[in-house]
């Protein structure tokens, strides 16, 4: 085999730091030492764009400008559930400045009589019908108002109890009476059958099914806690809205996207209009964030190809806020019966977990793994139904069903540790077995100042103050499918290419430091070039994903162009390239001090004006714990909350967080405290504020804005205090994972906890508002 | 959760899913129903969460033998209808 060995850093500095032997393919680089050893990475680096950023002079996808480009705008169904009998576009396409307008019709397979209807029935309010192409925003919206459908309306439902009951309107109209495997349809809570909207259970994950005996399992307990949790739909508000620019023109079909997956939305449109991926090339170079809901080209991407084929001209669509609000994805809600066993030494005899939530009219409403595998037990399981509802779909939302899940778990497991009369922080000490979640919680803690801790309740005055924990888990998933290309030039430029973007978590600083850190470099020397996906394939920017994918082959590519230079050196010097060393901008011979060249010199000796090398994600040194990249060690994080409550109004003030967590090596520590601030900010946001509010009887998003949908202003945003520990495996040649996922998982459950301990009443639902405190408290009915 | 012994094989091309770990193709792709509690489906063919049939988008209905569904095997150089959107 082309492998070797090599020892690598294991474990946390200044806790059990050690040595593993990993076998690796020879053309790797040599391990990177802990990073107190390296110059660039592990240090505070400023971000490459952060000029770029603040003086506005970065381009996202609703700044381009082209040469003859029109403007797009979506009609959007009206009604939650119809079909429509005729749409007329009579005075929509003799309003001038109009020039095309694209319906969304059925396509019946040839020979096949369209038993469908002309159009897609609507199955829930904001709906994409069509889209007009125009010569301004304003044109184009007035075209829409003047579009005439008529509906032919159905019975709908929004509320997900309402869509459980057996006489619910249904959703989908072929009724759902059994799985493909036979198997259930589904039970609601209370033990009637779900038929028709209720689709499950998911009884499994990734890290296996049910385990042990249940009923043994709490039949051994001492304690029991047995609680309903209810958590709220919570949807995408990312600073920038979903959209494209689309300018299709015979060669290619260039789309400007704002995307968290320019390989992604590139395989789309050339699946959608049969192209070559070759011919297809998605541009994403600024980003104005994305959690989850910018994976796909959604409908406005076709919309806007389809106006830009129609009309030849390239075509803007930008949504609105309404419209990302109705239709661009959400995190299900959910309602979560929990049932955790405990022995009196505290040892986890049994965790029963049954979940019901909407995505509207799509599935993923699940609560995740995380009572699966964040504590140990040997009786588990669980059953996770979808609820169809006519509202819009679902999406995946940072850490998708864990922070559900958590704020559910991380409650119960305090009332257990209440029961036996423990501390909650000391008695995760006792089930939990993760050893960074342990110095987490100890470094946490002490930062946290947790011995201030008091009982629940016993806190004195009108405005009482509380301290919660919470901890959460996320799996360290990699993607293979992750190539860099590196160009030295000659003269001295370094060049980074690859498709992946960053969505403004800092993707392209981090690229620069590995780059720099391997040959010997400033940050500022090198030129990082992503985002394009005419350049090598990167991962997307999901589950936390690119970092673990995307740093090795940057590194690896790196390494490969180094040697390739330090060979040239080396012929000049009549001396073999092991015995050379990039440091400080210099070639160094490593024992012939007489022996230096700068790196500009080095490049002056290439016969071609550049080397370009390509590298790919390779296999984790020692394996994956599952082959399609799911890596061995977690994303653990533990979360503290202090809280005021006012016990007159009702209102809760987040005041202080501290946030610890790992991702492996630490590559930039300024932007990792930057996306755990952006984590927890969320996490406040959904315990307390974020909340879609449906009217039942229209179907209609009551607060699709940002004046009624609430989110934290920043006197709402608590004082936050990261901790990251180092925490090295040796599974890469960066051995350093991603952040996104973990830093927003265990906040509400934090806060929730911290709020029981301030008012000694425990709120069971988020959001916590004014309204529940003070009926929590008996101070309203 | 559409789960356990589902057919894995022959699922639509135009579907397209999003688990907590990244994005999935449809086709023949033997890991797109892991953990299917969490993942959210679409149709690239519809654009949305409905199929074009009107029906639901998952990987336990976009199979073959619906009236949509189009097999891996048809290759992107092969006459096919236009897409809806």
């Amino acid at each position: 085999m082309d492998t070797r060995k090599e020892k690598f850093p294991y474990g946390i500095p200044g806790h059990n730091l050690s040595e593993v032997e990993r076998e690796i393919p020879v053309e790797e680089p040599p391990v990177w030492p802990i990073n107190d050893k390296l110059k660039v990475i592990g240090k505070r680096v400023t971000r490459i764009d952060a000029l770029e950023k603040v003086t506005g002079k970065a381009i996202y996808t609703s700044d381009i400008k082209l040469p003859g480009m029109l403007y797009a705008k979506i009609l959007r169904s009206n009604v939650p559930h119809a079909t429509i009998s005729s749409i007329d576009i009579s005075k929509a396409k003799s309003l001038p400045g109009v020039h095309a307008i694209h319906l969304i019709e059925n396509t019946p397979k040839e020979g096949e009589e369209n038993s469908t209807g002309k159009y897609p029935m609507v199955k829930y309010v904001g709906q994409p019908l069509a889209g007009v192409a125009a010569e301004s925003l304003e044109i184009a919206k007035e075209a829409v108002s003047l579009i005439k459908v008529n509906y032919e309306k159905k019975p709908f439902v929004i509320d997900l109890e309402a869509a459980m009951e057996l006489n619910a309107p249904i959703v989908f109209d072929a009724p759902i009476t059994k799985q493909q495997d036979g198997g259930d349809v589904g039970e609601t809570h209370d033990g009637s059958k779900g038929e028709g909207n209720v689709r499950g259970p998911s009884t499994s994950s990734f890290f296996g099914g049910p385990r042990g005996n249940l009923e043994e399992g709490f039949k051994e307990a001492d304690v029991v806690v047995e609680r309903t949790y209810r958590t709220q739909v919570h949807t995408h508000m990312p600073l920038e809205t979903h959209g494209v620019v689309v300018d299709w023109n015979a060669d290619v079909m260039t789309v400007y996207a704002s995307t968290q997956n320019t390989a992604a939305v590139r395989n789309e449109m050339a699946s959608v209009f049969n192209l070559p991926k070759s011919k297809v090339r998605v541009i994403c170079e600024f980003m104005g964030g994305g959690f989850g809901a910018k994976h796909s080209a959604g409908s406005f991407g076709p919309m806007a190809a389809n106006l830009a084929k129609k009309t030849g001209r390239p075509i803007w669509l930008m949504l609105d806020r309404q419209e990302e609000h109705l239709a661009e994805g959400n995190r299900p809600n959910s309602i979560q019966y929990l049932k955790i066993g405990a022995k009196k030494d505290g040892t986890l005899t049994g965790i029963q977990q049954r979940s019901h939530g909407t995505a509207g009219v799509g599935l993923g409403a699940g609560v995740g793994r995380i009572a699966q595998i964040l504590y140990t037990c040997p009786n588990f399981a669980t059953e996770q139904y979808d609820v169809l509802t006519n509202a819009g779909p679902g999406a995946a939302w940072r850490a998708p069903g864990n922070v559900q899940g958590a704020f559910g778990l991380e409650q119960a497991i305090d009332e257990i540790a209440e029961k036996l009369n423990l501390d909650p922080l000391s008695y995760r000490d006792h089930i939990d077995t993760s050893e960074v979640r342990k110095v987490e919680r100890q470094r946490g803690a002490e930062l946290f100042g947790w011995s201030r801790r008091k009982p629940a309740g016993s806190s004195k005055g009108i405005v009482k103050k509380g301290l919660g924990v919470g901890q959460s888990t996320w799996p360290r998933f990699v993607s293979l499918d992750s190539s860099v290309e590196i160009k030295i030039h000659k003269g001295g430029g370094v060049e980074i290419r690859s498709s992946v973007q960053d969505i403004g978590t800092g993707t392209k600083t981090i690229l620069a430091q590995v780059v720099a850190e391997e040959l010997g470099l400033q940050v500022k020397d090198i030129k990082v070039n992503i985002g394009d996906t005419f350049f090598p394939v990167g991962p997307g920017s999901g589950g936390s994903v690119v970092t673990g994918s995307i740093t090795p082959p940057t590194r690896n590519a790196a390494f490969e162009a180094k040697t390739a230079l330090l060979k040239l050196v080396a012929k000049k010097w009549e001396t073999d390239s092991s015995e050379l060393v990039m440091a400080d901008g210099q070639v160094n011979h490593k024992t012939n001090t007489d022996l230096k060249m700068s790196f500009k010199e080095a490049t002056k000796l290439m016969r071609t004006s550049q080397i370009s090398k390509i590298a790919s994600r390779s296999d984790d040194y020692g394996g994956f714990q599952q082959p399609w990249g799911l890596a061995y060690g977690d994303l653990g994080s533990v979360q503290f909350a202090e809280v005021s409550v006012n016990t007159d109004t009702g209102f809760v003030k987040v005041d202080r967080v501290v946030a610890a967590h790992s991702c492996g090596r630490p590559l930039n520590i300024g932007q990792l405290e930057s996306q755990i601030n952006g984590g927890v900010i969320q996490g406040v946001s959904y315990a307390l504020y974020e909340n879609r509010v449906m009217d039942n009887s229209t179907g209609h998003m009551m607060n699709a804005n940002v004046d009624q949908y609430k989110v934290p202003f920043s006197m709402e945003i608590p004082e936050i205090e990261t901790v990251i520990v180092e925490e090295y495996s040796g599974r890469s040649s960066t051995d350093a994972y991603g952040i996104g996922e973990p830093a927003n998982i265990a906040t509400a459950a934090a806060i929730a906890n911290a709020v029981y301990n301030a008012i000694g009443v425990r709120l069971y639902e988020i959001p916590i508002t004014p309204s529940s405190i003070l009926k929590a408290l008996s101070k309203v009915s | 959760m559409e789960n356990g012994n589902s057919n894995k094989k022959n699922i639509c091309k135009f579907l397209r899913a999003r688990n907590p770990y990244g994005m999935m193709e449809g086709g023949d792709n033997p890991w797109l129903l892991l953990d299917d509690a969490n993942t959210i489906c679409w149709c690239i063919t519809s654009a949305g969460a409905t199929g074009p049939d009107n029906g639901l988008v998952s990987p336990l209905h976009c199979l073959e033998g619906r009236s949509c569904f189009v097999s891996e095997d048809v290759g992107d150089d092969m006459d096919r209808e236009p897409p809806m959107v």
